[in-house]
């Protein structure tokens, strides 16, 4: 079964940040990322009242952000966008944000595009234990947190991020995107174009899940 | 004037051991002695301490207290809560700018001055009042702050600026075993060592103490459970972060019965809020005199291997931190963000050992009851809720401050004591808690009944006149009251910009769903979805403008309105302080 997630993977540490994943466990809500599954535990998942709280979330997190899905190059791949659909979202009934966040196109490989970025910290994950480089990390608070990198500048260029590197590829949205490859299959023919998101819930997954 | 000197980076890094985890103590005093913390300073931290600069930038720009850009010499951040509003902080503010030439959040052309806001600095009782430099001034009106434009123009440095703006009564009203009685430093522990460890759980147990920070949870059970659970160190941390807007009593505590709070909390750590500096060098020297006294250090009170000290670790301005988890991350020089639970801190909390963390106030009453037995404790307050607690109270009545009352007292017994009979709306436990209207005031102050065993503290008496010709306040007026806990915190703001824009319709989440939603007491960690929190038989607590149409269409309560007089011109102090047996027995 799918448990709607945007922050979590398989390969990392569960991080516990999106709110996504609450599930009751026993009559408490808790992570289903951050919590162990035991004997005799009664976990309800798909209930109507919990997928309404994540409808809420999601439009929480496309009002807090700048997400122009038609002009995204991550649209078709994007689990932001896959889980919304999948959540049944049809407006972000909040009233937007638009907030004023940073692109850094600085890097010659690698783009930075802070306008959808969620904070779900996989990238940061992904360069302090996979990569060793701790390139990335969360700076500020509240409304003002925002992705910051590991260079005096604040620029992506002047870090040791390499286009190589997990944490160029595993933004769950359009966040962090490698240049010269935009577009390479055109929007209407990508993963999420096909399946819903309870099919493929990790992205880079190369075949749809069947059970 | 106040030079700031170029700090001595090194000189800082090795008094905190080296240690990244004292990274908040660092940033404090790099803070402290430059002024800023400027970009170049965190690469060279960076290199002393071996850790990556992003992760000392994502802790430097956490805290509201750092900045990277100069705020001259003289820093004035004014407490902004909703009782500083009533109390008309926004137009002192703006007198004061406008008597030193200047705009808000804006460095003075001649670098000497900048003004802001800050969150609640807990001296609501003292409404309004600022921060300069880090330094409380409460109680502020024209004359203080000529005096304070004055002294900045004249460039005086703070430290022989009259001592009486600084000063900062208890305010404590009626007394309780908790602070009236006197109480030998020592006397608690001697106790406990004469009755054994075992015992002293027994008898804490026996007191059915339950935490005083908010969710309720049983003492005894905590302590018991931390004891347990394996660990290279246990450590004991004192939470004395109190954020919540509208309470001050763990000031009070601390500020004169520090012993009774030290003598509870017997190893570890203390995490005073950033506001409470001027607390740091009267809490030092209270550690030292134990420390003299042999009541901390190596083999207290003579017993071999009861070996036990106490550090005080400063905030720097971050309500978030007075959740357990996040006060434990911000201990550790993180960012304060609260952990994913479980595990929960008895079994892996600072340092991943097993942490105690409980509030100023329960350090106080265990010791009480390590002094006095259990039973005793029990005899006062309901059978769920033992005990005293102390409520601050603040906002539009005659006599703002602590009242120590036995759990069970009714709302309207306190609006009597504080000299609000007539109040038509009361927000108990803060801007998170419920605001309840006067046909509400029979309830109960315990975990059973007000509110849902959450917060208890700080009830704010208020909007008392509002038919008298005065306008209610902006900030009471519903959408701007509203809170939405738990939400990972960065949503809070997307809740309340919908609130602004939808009028009083809540944000579409629905709010009629049963309790399990909200289940977790002081939840920052878990999630609670809920802008508005529904208690069965009782209002639906966000609607504080239905709380105030009620009051005045009842005929006596007419009889009372008076027109609405500024909290500033109300007499100060004059009831002498009571005990709290007036209540009788609850």
């Amino acid at each position: 079964m799918f448990i709607p997630h945007l922050c979590h993977h398989p390969e990392f540490k569960p991080h516990g940040s999106c709110k996504l994943y609450l599930v009751n466990i026993g009559g408490r809500l808790g992570a289903a990322c951050t919590n162990r599954a035991a004997d005799g535990m009664k976990v309800e998942s798909e209930t109507e009242a919990l997928n309404a709280d994540r409808r809420a979330l999601t439009q929480m997190l496309f009002v807090e952000g700048n997400h122009i899905c038609p002009s995204c190059e991550k649209s078709g791949n994007c689990q932001l966008q896959a889980v919304a659909y999948h959540l049944g979202m049809m407006t972000p009934h909040f009233t937007h944000f638009y907030p004023a966040r940073d692109v850094d196109a600085s890097h010659p490989d690698v783009l930075l595009e802070r306008n959808r970025c969620i904070l779900c910290e996989l990238c940061v994950r992904a360069s302090r234990d996979v990569d060793g480089k701790n390139v990335f990390g969360i700076g500020g608070r509240g409304i003002k947190s925002r992705l910051i990198v590991n260079s005096p500048s604040g620029r992506l260029a002047d870090t040791n991020m390499s286009v190589t590197d997990r944490a160029a590829e595993v933004c769950p949205t359009g966040a962090i995107l490698r240049k010269r490859h935009g577009f390479t299959v055109p929007i209407g023919k990508r993963l999420y174009d096909h399946h819903d998101i309870a099919e493929v819930p990790v992205a880079g997954m190369k075949e749809p899940r069947r059970d | 004037m106040i030079e700031h000197n170029v700090c001595d980076l090194p000189g800082i890094v090795a008094r905190w051991g080296k240690d990244p985890a004292n990274m908040v103590q660092i940033l404090r005093d790099v803070q402290e002695s430059c002024g800023t913390i400027p970009s170049d300073t965190l690469d060279q931290l960076a290199r002393l301490l071996g850790v990556p600069r992003v992760r000392i930038e994502a802790t430097a720009s956490f805290y509201h207290f750092f900045h990277a850009e100069s705020h001259g010499a003289y820093e004035i951040l004014f407490s902004d809560n909703i009782i500083d509003h009533m109390a008309g902080k926004e137009a002192l503010k703006a007198y004061l700018c406008e008597r030193l030439w200047l705009e808000p959040r804006k460095l003075s052309e001649d670098g000497l001055v900048y003004v802001d806001d800050t969150a609640d600095i807990g001296l609501a009782d003292q409404a309004p009042s600022m921060l300069v430099n880090g330094h409380a001034v409460p109680s502020l009106d024209h004359t203080r702050l000529d005096l304070v434009a004055e002294l900045i123009r004249a460039r005086k440095p703070l430290a022989d600026w009259p001592p009486m703006l600084f000063e900062i009564p208890d305010n404590i009203r009626l007394v309780g075993p908790l602070t009236g009685d006197p109480f030998a430093p020592g006397a608690a522990l001697q106790a406990t060592l004469a009755r054994g460890s075992d015992a002293t759980l027994a008898e804490l147990d026996a007191a059915n103490l339950r935490g005083r920070g908010g969710a309720g949870f049983k003492t005894a059970t905590k302590w018991a459970s931390c004891r347990k659970a394996e660990g290279d160190a246990h450590y004991v941390v004192c939470n004395a972060d109190e954020g919540e807007p509208g309470t001050f009593k763990d000031r009070v505590l601390l500020n004169s019965h520090a012993d009774l709070v030290f003598e509870g909390a017997k190893q570890g750590l203390i995490y005073l809020r950033g506001e409470y500096k001027n607390l740091l060098e009267k809490l030092k020297s209270v550690l030292a005199r134990r420390r003299e006294k042999g009541l901390l250090g190596n083999s207290i009170l003579g017993e071999a291997g009861f070996d036990f000290d106490i550090e005080i670790h400063l905030g720097a301005g971050a309500y978030i931190c007075g959740e357990e988890s996040a006060l434990i991350e911000s201990l550790e020089g993180k960012p304060g963000k609260p952990r994913n639970r479980p595990p929960f801190p008895d079994r892996c909390g600072y340092r991943n050992q097993p942490t105690v963390v409980n509030n100023v106030e329960t350090f106080a009453c265990a010791a009480r009851i390590a002094e006095h037995g259990g039973a005793a404790f029990a005899a006062l307050g309901t059978p769920q809720s033992t005990g005293s607690k102390l409520i601050s109270v603040s906002g539009d009545c005659e006599r703002p401050g602590i009242y120590e009352v036995p759990f069970g007292v009714t709302v309207q017994q306190i609006l009597i004591e504080c000299g609000a009979e007539d109040a038509h709306a009361v927000q108990v436990s803060g801007p998170s808690g419920t605001c309840i209207s006067y046909r509400e005031f029979d309830r109960r102050i315990a975990f059973e009944d007000l509110p849902h065993g959450r917060r208890l503290h700080g009830v704010l008496a208020r909007a008392r006149h509002v038919r008298g010709g005065a306008q209610l306040h902006p900030l009471l007026r519903p959408r701007e009251l509203r809170f939405l806990h738990a939400v990972p915190r960065r949503h809070l703001a997307a809740a309340q910009h919908h609130g602004q824009a939808g009028g009083g319709q809540g944000f579409g989440l629905r709010h009629e769903r049963d309790e399990e939603h909200h289940a977790h007491p002081a939840g920052h960690g878990a999630l609670r979805p809920r802008p508005h929190r529904r208690q069965p038989g009782g209002a639906d607590h966000g609607e504080v403008s239905r709380c105030l149409r009620e009051a005045p269409e009842e005929a006596g309560f007419r009889a009372g309105l008076r027109p609405r007089r500024r909290l500033a011109d109300r007499a100060p102090h004059h009831r002498p302080r009571r005990r709290m047996g007036a209540f009788g027995h609850v």
